[in-house]
């Protein structure tokens, strides 16, 4: 079977889009063919299909490109805004959080705003502590913002599809190490359902709750845990926000055991909602207390030592799942 | 029907306020647009004015504290 | 050079608008007076002529954008009073259910798309609306309408010029009215003129006295033809007073006393009156337009009082597509 990268499954997912939709346009910083089709290459070709009034290479200005998006959405376009990475939405949060994710609401119904905001970022490749943080919880926080993160290449194609269809805002996560992550290829006109898990693996011990990038290394921790007798379960929550409960409650109840992992930092990030609505469901069923692993306290490090220190290591993860299968109260 | 009058939100943060002043006495006679009574907050005083002719009725006491939309009194 | 002429029935059309503004104004703040109603209002005496006149040059199908002190904005461009009355005391009968409130009137039948209540943010949004404009070719203008205090926040920069690089269908109308809050013009900027920061864009600026009804209707007029064309956006600075303070009841000491005189001299409504006058209108004519005015301004108050408080279930509606699970 033929496989695909994520960069090409996202392209494809846009491409797509744009082919059936003339309402599908494409704003960022550098993302026309005269600029090399966007920093990570993902709108490649598009400018050439679509010409450059749909995919519109900005100033750098992202106040002015979500609040751009923010508007064609109103008059019925489906809008797909580029953040170049993660951090610099905190320019843009006024139309984020004030507008894209509340004018449904304010307005009774009578408007939505239909559009993507896509971004990247990522723990591990030395861009220190402005270009590599996991904000998704700022969003999850927000009501009327859908957060989703694909793990792999057919799930991230998928999902963009979801996204794009979605009458609502979605931020869509992308992690600069997944890039060249390769699937089977799903084919043309795929599509993964906002707001449903995935059973990224089946087990009966424990369950990793997790997202993006740290599915990869609860994959892998489950493997190695497998051959000590340790039989995880892993989730890949794809939509973050509103994450798919059913699913994650229904793993715990079996399993008995948690652990919410994410590579944003620990405190106050979603793993904390996660951990306290299973307690809140199965209190009296939990085997263990449900733990949390995330990113440190602090800003993201430059130096590769620092930085993986930083990071959820994978001894950690493991460590932690065993310490919840030794649970003894 | 009379017209009642209630003490009116004015400003940001005011949730009560004191009635300064009546301008006119029971019975009197009042035009639209009279100043017929102050309120004062911590912040401004503000000169009530009448939305209809008629004879007025304080019912509020000059001094008093009272919250936003109590009835004060009424203009027949 | 701007035409200094006018068509009698745009005329008729300005001081209908204009009055209508004028007169919901008046019993908004006869209902705050009374305490019938108790909520935040920001109150536009002043501005009642600047938006009436620049409203009239839009088709009701192009877009409005405006902000939480535009509530002229919404009437001259055509809300209709019901439902606005609603919205503002909080109903089910509002524009929005009673979900927005004065601060974030929407009416897109009327093409009133956004009313925000962060200074500044309109703007870059007004880009949007006009991009899909402009993508679709349907021909429409966008108006964003802003005070002075919204040109020193990073948002006006940014939309500014993307908006020129784009040649974007869209106009900025910043209503100066020479207060931004409770601080003076002079206190918050230091050019002279908010309309010589057009140039830094490289897009066709305009100041108009937004209290002229005829040259506040053709300079607007000649940007939408402009923006229509293709030939990309317009920054008017209409000069314009907010004759009281920032919201209903806001102490306004601190505007000088020779400022005050000024803005009473040049009050609107007298001068629009007159002008009408001066083209033969009479006076029971303007008489009439007001009166019935009046009576839509009191069968409003009446269906605001009537309409029901909305319930506890609209929570959990409009914040998705989807309805939120109780």
């Amino acid at each position: 079977m033929s496989q695909i990268t994520m960069t090409q499954a996202i392209n494809r997912a846009i491409d797509e889009a744009m082919a059936e939709d003339e309402g599908v346009i494409l704003l960022g910083e550098d993302v026309a063919a005269k600029q090399g089709g966007g920093v990570f290459k993902i709108s490649a070709g598009l400018t050439e299909k679509y010409g450059e009034n749909r995919v519109r290479a900005t100033p750098i200005s992202e106040q002015a490109i979500v609040g751009a998006c923010v508007g064609a959405a109103l008059a019925g376009f489906r809008p797909i805004a580029e953040i170049m990475l993660m951090n610099f939405v905190t320019v843009a949060m006024d139309q984020i959080v004030n507008h894209a994710a509340k004018l449904r609401f304010m307005s009774g119904g009578q408007t939505h705003v239909p559009m993507v905001i896509r971004t990247t970022t990522g723990v591990g490749v030395g861009f220190g502590g402005q270009h590599s943080d996991m904000l998704e919880a700022w969003f999850a926080h927000v009501a009327g913002l859908k957060i989703v993160t694909p793990s792999n290449a057919a799930d991230a194609q998928g999902l963009m599809r979801a996204a794009i269809a979605c009458n609502d805002p979605v931020i869509f996560i992308e992690n600069i190490l997944c890039y060249g992550l390769k699937s089977d290829d799903p084919g043309p006109n795929h599509f993964v359902p906002l707001g449903k898990a995935a059973v990224a693996r089946e087990g009966s011990d424990c369950t990793i709750v997790t997202y993006g990038r740290t599915v990869l290394d609860a994959l892998e921790i489950a493997g190695k845990l497998a051959d000590e007798g340790i039989s995880v379960e892993v989730i890949d929550l794809r939509t973050i926000a509103p994450y798919d409960e059913a699913t994650v409650t229904a793993s715990v109840e079996k399993t008995g055991r948690a652990v919410v992992l994410h590579e944003a930092v620990k405190q106050y990030g979603t793993g904390a909602e996660i951990a306290s609505r299973l307690n809140e469901k199965l209190f009296g069923k939990l085997k263990a207390p449900v733990t949390r692993i995330g990113g440190a306290f602090s800003a993201v490090p430059m130096a590769n030592a620092l930085e993986q220190a930083w990071i959820p290591n994978k001894e950690k993860i493991a460590d932690a799942v065993r310490a919840a299968v030794n649970w003894k109260g | 029907m009379a017209e009642e009058l209630r003490i009116p939100k004015i400003g940001m943060s005011a949730t009560e306020m004191t009635l300064n002043e009546w301008m006119f006495g029971d019975g009197e006679r009042v035009e639209v647009g009279d100043i017929i009574y102050t309120v004062e907050t911590d912040k401004t005083t503000v000169e009530v004015e009448a939305q209809v002719a008629g004879i007025i009725r304080p019912i509020g006491v000059e001094g008093e504290i009272y919250p936003v939309g109590a009835l004060v009194g009424t203009i027949e | 050079m701007t035409d200094t002429t006018i068509d009698r029935d745009k005329l008729r059309d300005i001081y209908t608008r204009t009055m209508r503004v004028a007169r919901a104004d008046e019993k908004f703040r006869s209902l705050l007076m009374t305490g019938k109603l108790a909520v935040i209002y920001y109150t536009v005496r002043g501005q009642e002529l600047v938006s009436a006149a620049a409203m009239a040059a839009l088709e009701p199908s192009d877009y409005l954008v405006t902000t939480y002190r535009g509530q002229h904005d919404q009437i001259a461009k055509g809300v209709p009073l019901n439902p606005l009355f609603a919205e503002i005391a909080g109903k089910v009968g509002g524009t929005c259910r009673g979900k927005g409130g004065s601060m974030h009137i929407t009416h897109p039948e009327t093409g009133v798309m956004v009313t925000t209540g962060v200074v500044g943010s309109g703007l870059p949004i007004a880009n949007g609306l006009a991009l899909a404009s402009q993508n679709r070719g349907d021909g429409k203008v966008t108006m964003v309408c802003f005070g002075d205090g919204a040109t020193n926040i990073g948002a006006f920069h940014e939309a500014m010029n993307m908006a020129q690089l784009w040649k974007l269908p869209v106009i900025f109308l910043c209503q100066n009215n020479r207060y931004g809050e409770h601080t003076a013009f002079a206190d918050h900027t230091k050019v002279d003129s908010i309309v010589t920061r057009a140039k830094a864009y490289g897009m066709n600026g305009v100041k108009v006295d937004g209290n002229d009804a005829i040259a506040m209707y053709n300079t607007t007029k000649a940007a939408v033809d402009r923006a229509r064309a293709g030939e990309g956006p317009t920054l008017i600075e209409a000069m314009c007073y907010r004759m009281m303070g920032h919201f209903f009841g806001a102490d306004f000491s601190y505007m000088p006393p020779e400022h005050l005189a000024e803005m009473a001299a040049e009050d609107p409504l007298p001068r629009l009156r007159q002008l009408m006058l001066d083209h033969q209108f009479t006076e029971a004519e303007l008489d009439a337009i007001v009166a019935d005015l009046d009576a839509q301004m009191d069968a409003a108050a009446e269906f605001a009082a009537n309409s029901p408080l909305p319930g506890p279930e609209e929570i959990r509606k409009d914040v998705f597509e989807e309805e939120i699970a109780a």
